[in-house]
């Protein structure tokens, strides 16, 4: 009996601290190419350059802490032969495109989960979960303004007419004022904001943890529609032509006209974080099953999937595309490059591999 | 097989409280430690016919050590006689010696899920909040309704941030405590000096392995520990009173106070 009873109660220990481990931030950094170098940055918390090409490495930085276990969110953006992302621990991080030192770093006093923005070759925009947004000399890293929301910032920046666009976790999309950082308007949208906004033709377009699109006057934030999904929608919408493309946490990815109406839904088998983008006809974007899907942009019929069978660790973050090759990264750092017109790979790179 | 038995325990035991979790935090004024208080309590009330079914089976058994210990010694020579009558005693009492053992096995999976559903619903990293959206009953209007107004929930409390462990260290002490006191009112004296020495080492390992793993799991789970904790000496107390704390658990052979087990905790 007594042993059993110890048995019983170190099973219930190991069960204990099996899912009682700090919650997971490995990261969904995704690929970027700039030249014919890609950039990634790793769970393991390094910016990696690839050749494009082949794969092969060129250089990785380690730009967290040695002991950190968190990895990397924020996809890097490339300006003026600098690298710019953001980590988890909070810092924004510049390195050198060519051999990847480490240029500057500018703190924020919490984790940096988005993409940074820039803005010209000027400034680089920066949200974190500190609540603020920054805009921050691209050369130096030094703080022209800072604006606080009401709530951690968790999606990157929309820029264009001279206003700055975020959204918060407060559930507030602001404009701001490029230069000044003032703001000129607020949204109350209902529920939080995650997703990067998207400005396209003077309407401003994103999605909130109320399950819905939004599509405001970008001057004056006035709202022009919304439109239901089923769950929370943390993609960045994609606009083009006639078109509003965005996924959803729902596991669809959906097709609206430009007044918000349905034009079609594609249903996978896992959440869609990961923001579409267009090549070649094609709308291409990550789901949670482990795949990438090809559509046909008019109908929303699969043209192609990677890989065809068995699936992939899921996909979160944003595809990216050069020439003929489409790149993505899954979820625990293993970067593919793709034929753009039938999904067939070229070559496959593991990041944290070596030590 | 077991993904079946995953998606099955996510529909029964997981959603349910999460959702629930997020309704109390809506209703206990945005607070999420008070939501995981609310939560520690209606579950208690709701496995209380269990725990009283697992308390009075330990009462019983207590009042039966005694006559066990008379027949410990009366059939000190011969182990299978002893077996025999200590059966025989069992069951004119109406005693299932692992009855204690079953309703508590019949409450673990709503425990681990109270705490699943409580790490699951701190959403700390982009991840987790992710996560959480999969599992919130998004077509119960009034439940989406709650959600879109409170999510991601405020993980504030005092001095702590929910997701995080207590840096004060403050936490770890109260869960010692109560993992502590409550080992020792279920302590109880044994005939067998090795098991009254393993009763012993438990009583004392037991709480110290939890105050460890409270210096590193987030906060929201230590507070859910110490509460439940609190509420199980309360449901010992008034079946048992304090009479565990009186007795020493050592070997003695005479007959005081309260007998026999109850292992802790979840």
């Amino acid at each position: 009996m007594l042993k059993a009873k110890i048995a019983l109660l170190f099973t219930l220990l190991i069960l204990i601290s099996g899912c009682a481990r700090q919650a997971p931030a490995s990261g969904w950094s995704g690929p970027i190419v700039s030249g014919d170098t890609l950039y990634v940055g790793s769970p393991g918390g390094r910016v990696y350059a690839l050749d494009a090409l082949t794969g092969q490495k060129r250089w990785e930085t380690k730009i967290v802490e040695e002991k950190s276990t968190t990895g990397l969110y924020s996809s890097p953006i490339v300006g003026e032969g600098l690298v710019y992302l953001g980590t988890f621990e909070g810092k924004v991080v510049a390195l050198d495109a060519e051999k990847g030192q480490i240029r500057w770093e500018f703190e924020t006093g919490g984790a940096v989960v988005a993409t940074p923005l820039l803005g010209g070759d000027t400034f680089v925009y920066v949200t974190s979960s500190d609540h603020k947004v920054y805009a921050l000399r691209a050369q130096d890293g030094s703080k022209v303004w800072e604006f606080e929301t009401g709530g951690r910032i968790w999606g990157g920046e929309a820029l264009g007419g001279g206003l700055l666009y975020i959204g918060s976790l407060d559930g507030r999309l602001y404009a701001l004022d490029e230069e000044s950082g003032e703001k000129v308007w607020e949204f109350q949208a209902g529920g939080a904001i995650a997703s990067t906004p998207r400005l396209a033709q003077g309407v401003l377009y994103f999605g909130s943890l109320d399950n819905k699109v939004y599509a405001l006057d970008a001057d004056s934030g006035e709202k022009i529609w919304e439109f239901q999904a089923q769950n929370w929608v943390w993609s960045q919408p994609l606009v083009s032509g006639d078109r509003v493309y965005f996924g959803s946490l729902d596991h669809k990815m959906y097709a609206l006209d430009r007044e918000g109406n349905e034009v079609w839904e594609f249903e996978t088998g896992g959440a869609i974080r990961s923001s579409p983008l267009l090549a070649q006809g094609l709308l291409i974007f990550g789901s949670g099953d482990g795949h990438l899907y090809a559509l046909d942009r008019e109908r929303g019929k699969e043209i192609w999937r990677f890989p065809q069978e068995e699936s992939l660790a899921a996909i979160y973050s944003r595809p990216s595309v050069a020439q003929e090759t489409l790149y993505f990264s899954s979820y625990g750092g293993q970067v593919y490059a793709l034929r753009i017109e039938d999904g067939s790979p070229l070559w496959e790179f593991e990041l944290d591999k070596e030590g | 097989m077991v993904g079946q038995l995953g998606q099955l325990w996510t529909t029964i035991i997981l959603e349910p409280m999460i959702n629930l979790l997020v309704l109390l935090y809506s209703l206990l004024f945005n607070n999420f430690a008070l939501a995981i208080v609310g939560l520690t309590i209606l579950i208690r009330l709701i496995t209380y016919p269990l725990t009283r079914k697992q308390l009075q089976s330990m009462k019983t058994m207590q009042e039966l050590s005694p006559k066990l210990q008379a027949l410990q010694k009366k059939y000190e020579k011969n182990k299978e006689k002893l077996t025999e009558e200590t059966m025989k005693l069992y069951r004119e009492h109406g005693v299932n010696p692992a009855g204690g053992c079953l309703p508590m096995l019949i409450q673990m999976p709503v425990w681990i899920g109270l705490y699943q559903s409580i790490y699951q619903v701190l959403g700390e990293t982009p991840e987790q909040l992710m996560n959480l959206s999969q599992y919130i009953y998004h077509s119960v209007p009034f439940l989406y309704e709650i959600a879109r107004r409170t999510i991601p929930l405020n993980n504030r409390f005092l001095w702590l941030n929910l997701a995080l462990p207590d840096p004060y260290y403050i936490l770890p002490i109260l869960v010692v405590a109560t993992f502590w006191l409550q080992q020792k009112m279920s302590a109880v004296p044994s005939a067998d000096p090795q098991q009254a020495s393993m009763n012993q080492t438990m009583s004392i390992m037991m709480p110290l392995m939890f105050g460890f793993f409270t210096l590193q799991v987030s906060s929201g789970l230590a507070i859910y520990w110490v509460v439940s904790g609190v509420l199980g000496i309360i449901q010992q107390y008034f079946v048992t009173g304090w009479a565990g704390l009186r007795t020493q658990p050592v070997a003695s052979g005479k007959e005081d106070g309260p007998k026999k087990k109850r292992r802790g905790k979840r």
